[in-house]
């Protein structure tokens, strides 16, 4: 970072002070989970399952225990404690117990002295299986006489929102449309699979590091599945290269307590590629009816959407994918009328769970092609059917929450209209075979948990020699929280970021930040960090005045100093107020606390409001198809995005930089297949050389509740691309695709249809 | 997986043809290894030796004989781009290589593995089809040289034994009228196999019409194909828009008719059509 910059201000809000971490990484030093070395470490290696369901008649492990190099091998009646996990509902058995339900599931685990003992100990277990019935459809799954995946049903969860009276509203509509919509899995492909290091000390705690996104959520389940006092497990995040959702679950974590706790040895386990690929959670595939109704100005007067999804064998983070797919269902726009189905359903396929959005992803595509199909037959231009309807200030959503400040999907859209225009107008009708085509996306998402407590806390330590600690619960998987966090501490106490020490993510030293998803850690946990620092800088300001026998208005806090604000020669050094307070006994300490301002969703209606504060954002994107060969070559994206304020703005262009790649992906090649995808070799992600041009721009909505006026941008980054690219395929073409990803074949049928021809999808629930 | 074997690595192809006559079916060719690690990592290969060609000094080199150009096997497709005689006289085969993986992979992947790899999507098979391409394979006392396309029989199937070598490939260049080009479809723009590629070298004759054509289509069939009944049936007509349309629509129909009709036809049918389309422009209009 630039000093200069720095103590002009004495506030590194809005610099682009350089990521926390980032010298270790590029200089190879920081330490990721597979990197841990501990002394005669065990290899760990699990058994899977392959079959999609079975019920297990037997386990033979004996010629496994006894092959040489092998030290245990495990089934579930070794787990001690509650063999069962899962973040919303615990329905996911560490060690598959009477049967399974997923290819990949786990059936046994290994401990052996090294990987190849672990491998040929695991090709010398046998298991029994009877194959029942699989199912990889969620309506089939829902269907009345349906096998039964679990006992309780092969419901997972629905929502309704019901807001005004649609029925009507439809009746009285000038123009109405409606379309299907299909998605398919989508693996997160973060640079690093999971892995993970545990060791049992003298006193019996176990430590764990972890790749993880979640180490007080791993702290309470694994504790549970060892059936053991949650302050007897520790969770360390490792350096973590990427999680995207799928680090929210135990992934490695499970096996590693369990072994270490049966073996009292140290253990280890790293996830092949391969074995991440299989058994890791994925982007829930979803199918969408949607029915939007609007007069003839092109106002929004309903909608009514029926949502469809496959939360495969386990629910993982499923839940939440129920509701915020409903709740996001309108986008940012205003409906006075709404009706909302959601319902997911388990199936036979790969663990459905969080993956960037929560589904927002998906419903966005469905939104944005219906705002593109209503400008379209309503002869509206994209840009302007969108202006007549986003929220406002006052506005109210499909929940009945009225937004009452930061809303900034006007400015977004202002911020792009002229790069739109200008696009627009350079486009030719063309005779040649390369079709050009400009496309928008626009979305809301609500910050932190749905409707529901997510609180963060946070510790601020000074020390006698004036040296500040900072505690914080919150994991940094590469989005950049450690570095925000650092820099809302720092500029709270005047201090330069580099001068404050952080301790992150480790059970041990820390207290719960809740998990880093739903965009939650700048609002939730910068609030818990503001808070924190606050206690401690009134305590030192208040201290300080008796110090210097004044008043405490007439003070300020500044680079490590406490001086008259119109006398800078009258000070105090943090370092003297620190060993006066000791003395004193005044505590130097200070927690924090911050849980956004919710309401849960009525069950009946879907009222309510589930979020603090949203983000906004637009994306537009150009595009050119190759009708003779059917590929897309994107050209260009520019992103706007509100994100309240812009705590660090280079890491906030970061993400919009990644989401945009993410959403790329979803949008043209990214299609995970259960049981047929295996590793990178046949699931497509983008490279550098598929990247448009990306332009970013920052919009500052402040967000009168954040700290410093900030929301969240790491889901968001991604939402609008799939939807832009799709409209820029239909502008080109004439014709649209209603299935994601619109891969060569897809957008191939596109060309050859001619027009407009809807995704037929059989709907029985 | 991991599995054990002995790497070996010759200093003389006259050694590295002798441990092949010894030890031939026990041992696997290694020059760069971007197919051949895949095969032992996943345990679909257990040699138990691996002998490294990758340094034989006797055919790394590019060589001019009288009318025809021999290259190297073991050559590395970044130094194929980079070799000036290669980019002048086979540049559909310079724009094949350079679709090669990413950079990483052609650093050491070479043109011999390609052709012993036998892979239906290989990028330089179909450019090196329209030069008549002819493969030299060695082994302790004899040489055979064998047409690429009689040398491959099938999806990662061919007849080489396994105590021969590939040592040369030796094609014949194009008269220099004529133009020559490569494209291909993949699902993105790097480190992507093809699901179309096609090579075609053409000229015209004063009066404007086809004088000499050769099309070679890939990742169609089970191995690339020269589509020589089609590549007769143009010499002499006029290379109009209309036309080269339509002759697109013909290979497409004659590569389905000989393969059948399967799951991937829908997009391929168009997809060949239009691959060769631009193929014939590039090669005939402008
Ligand atoms: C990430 C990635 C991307 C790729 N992308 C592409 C692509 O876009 N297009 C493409 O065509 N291919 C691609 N490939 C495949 C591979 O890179 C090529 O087939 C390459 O040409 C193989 O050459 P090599 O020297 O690495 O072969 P090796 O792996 O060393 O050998 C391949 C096979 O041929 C045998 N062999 C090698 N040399 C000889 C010889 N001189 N005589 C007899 N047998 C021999 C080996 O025993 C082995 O069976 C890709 C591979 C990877 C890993």
């Amino acid at each position: 970072m630039t000093d200069t910059n720095f103590s002009k201000s004495s506030s590194s809000i809005g610099l682009n002070i350089s990521r926390v971490g980032a010298e270790e990484k590029l200089q190879g030093k920081a330490l990721f989970a597979n990197d841990v070395v501990l002394k005669d470490a065990l290899c760990l290696k699990v058994l899977r399952s392959n079959l999609p369901h079975a019920v297990i008649q037997s386990i033979e492990v004996q010629k496994a225990s006894t092959s040489p190099g092998c030290v245990a091998v495990f089934t579930s009646k070794d787990i001690p404690g509650r063999n069962r996990y899962g973040l919303i509902n615990k329905d996911q058995p560490l060690l598959a117990d009477t049967k399974v339900r997923f290819v990949g599931d786990p059936v046994a685990l290994v401990a052996a002295v090294s990987e190849d003992a672990a491998h040929a100990a695991i090709s010398r277990i046998k298991v029994e299986y009877q194959e029942l019935a699989p199912i990889f459809d969620p309506e089939e799954a829902l269907a009345p006489g349906a096998p039964l995946i679990h006992e309780k049903g092969n419901l997972l969860g629905k929502r309704l929102i019901k807001k005004g009276v649609p029925d009507l509203a439809f009746q009285k509509a000038d123009v109405v449309v409606e379309r299907k919509y299909q998605t398919t899995f989508v693996e997160h492909a973060y640079l690093e699979p999971d892995a993970g290091a545990a060791f049992v000390d003298q006193s019996g705690r176990i430590t764990i590091y972890a790749s993880t996104q979640n180490p007080h959520y791993d702290q309470a389940d694994v504790a549970k599945l060892l059936g053991f006092p949650e302050n007897m497990v520790r969770i360390i995040q490792t350096a973590t290269g990427g999680g995207f959702g799928s680090k929210l679950d135990i992934n490695t974590q499970g096996f590693l307590g369990l072994a270490a706790y049966l073996l009292k040895r140290p253990v280890k386990m790293t996830y092949s590629r391969e074995e991440a690929f299989l058994c890791t959670s994925k982007r829930h595939p979803l199918k969408i009816v949607y029915k939007s109704a609007a007069n003839k100005d092109g106002r929004l007067l309903a909608i009514d959407v029926k949502i469809i999804g496959d939360t495969g064998a386990y629910a993982s983070y499923g839940l939440a994918v129920v509701t915020r797919s409903a709740v996001h269902a309108t986008g940012p726009y205003e409906v006075p009328n709404v009706h909302i189905e959601s319902v997911f359903a388990y199936t036979n396929n790969s663990i459905a769970g969080a993956m960037r959005g929560f589904g927002v992803p998906q419903i966005a595509f469905a939104h944005e092609s219906q705002m593109d199909l209503l400008a379209q037959t309503l002869d509206i231009s994209p840009l302007e059917i969108r202006s007549r309807n986003i929220l406002r200030l006052g506005s109210t959503t499909a929940t009945n929450q009225t937004l009452t400040a930061s809303v900034g999907i006007g400015a977004c859209i202002e911020a792009i209209a002229p790069h739109y225009e200008q696009i627009r107008k350079s486009i030719e009708p063309t005779k040649t075979k390369r079709l050009r085509g400009v496309g928008l996306g626009c979305m809301m998402y609500g910050i932190g948990n749905t409707g529901v407590q997510n609180p963060s806390t946070a510790q601020v330590e000074l020390d006698s020699n004036g040296n500040v600690t900072l505690f914080s619960g919150a994991a940094d998987i590469g989005q950049g929280s450690s570095t925000v966090l650092t820099q809302i501490a720092a500029t709270e106490l005047g201090m330069n970021p580099e001068k404050i020490c952080l301790v992150a993510a480790d059970t041990g030293m820390t207290t719960s930040a809740g998990a880093t998803s739903a965009s939650r850690q700048t609002y939730i946990s910068g609030n818990a960090v503001l808070d924190a620092v606050s206690k401690l800088k009134e305590a030192l300001m208040t201290e300080a005045a008796t110090m210097l026998k004044t008043g405490r208005t007439s003070l300020i806090l500044k680079n490590g100093k406490i001086e008259n604000i119109s006398n800078s020669s009258i000070f105090v050094t943090l370092e003297q107020v620190a060993r006066k307070a000791e003395l004193e006994g005044i505590p130097l300490k200070w927690q924090g606390f911050f849980d956004p301002d919710t309401t849960p969703l009525n069950p009946e209606t879907g009222e309510g409001n589930p979020y603090a504060t949203f983000a906004f954002a637009a994306q537009l994107a150009e595009i050119e198809v190759d009708i003779l060969t059917g590929e897309v070559t994107v050209r260009k994206v520019v992103a706007a995005h509100d994100v309240g304020k812009a705590i660090n703005p280079d890491s906030v262009r970061g993400q919009i930089y990644g989401g945009v790649a993410m959403g790329l992906g979803f949008a043209l090649m990214e299609e995970f297949a259960p049981g047929k995808t295996v590793s990178l070799k046949d699931y497509h992600i983008p490279t550098c050389s598929d990247m448009p041009n990306v332009q970013a721009i920052v919009i500052e909505d402040p967000e009168p509740t954040g700290p410093y006026g900030a929301k969240g941008v790491g889901e968001p980054a991604l939402i609008p691309t799939a939807p832009a690219i799709l409209n820029a395929i239909a502008d080109a073409l004439g014709s649209r695709i209603y299935f994601l990803p619109a891969n060569l074949e897809q957008v191939m049928k596109a060309i050859h249809s001619g027009a407009s021809k809807p995704l037929k999808i059989k709907l029985m629930v | 997986m991991r599995i054990k074997f002995k790497y070996l690595r010759p200093h003389s192809l006259d050694e590295c043809l002798a441990v092949l006559a010894a030890h031939g079916d026990e041992s696997a060719i290694l020059a760069g290894g971007t197919d051949l690690m895949i095969s032992l990592r996943s345990g679909s290969r257990i040699p138990r030796y691996v002998l490294d060609v990758s340094r034989l000094a006797e055919i790394r080199s590019v060589e001019q004989h009288a009318e025809l150009i021999k290259i190297g096997a073991i050559l590395t497709y970044s130094e194929l781009i980079a070799h000036p005689l290669i980019v002048k006289t086979f540049p559909a085969l310079s724009a094949a290589m350079s679709c090669v993986g990413s950079l990483q992979i052609r650093n050491v992947g070479t043109l011999g593995g390609n052709i012993a790899n036998s892979s239906p999507a290989a990028d330089s098979i179909p450019p090196m089809m329209i030069h008549d391409a002819q493969v030299m394979i060695q082994r302790a006392n004899s040489v055979r040289i064998e047409k690429l396309e009689r040398l491959i029989v099938g999806a990662y199937s061919n007849t080489l034994e396994p105590d021969e070598l590939i040592t040369w490939i030796i094609l014949k260049p194009a008269e220099s009228v004529c133009k020559q080009t490569y494209r291909r479809i993949a699902r993105r723009r790097s480190l992507s196999i093809a699901r179309v590629n096609a090579a075609i070298c053409g000229k015209l004759d004063a009066s404007g019409l086809i004088a000499d054509v050769k099309i070679s289509v890939g990742s169609v069939a089970p191995a690339p194909l020269r589509i020589k009944k089609v590549e007769d049936s143009l010499i002499g007509l006029k290379p109009e828009p209309k036309f080269i349309q339509e002759t697109g629509e013909l290979i497409a129909r004659h590569i389905v008719d000989l393969v059948g009709t399967r799951h991937s036809t829908e997009y391929k049918r168009p997809a060949i059509a239009g691959l060769v389309v631009k193929c014939l422009e590039d090669v005939f209009i402008d």
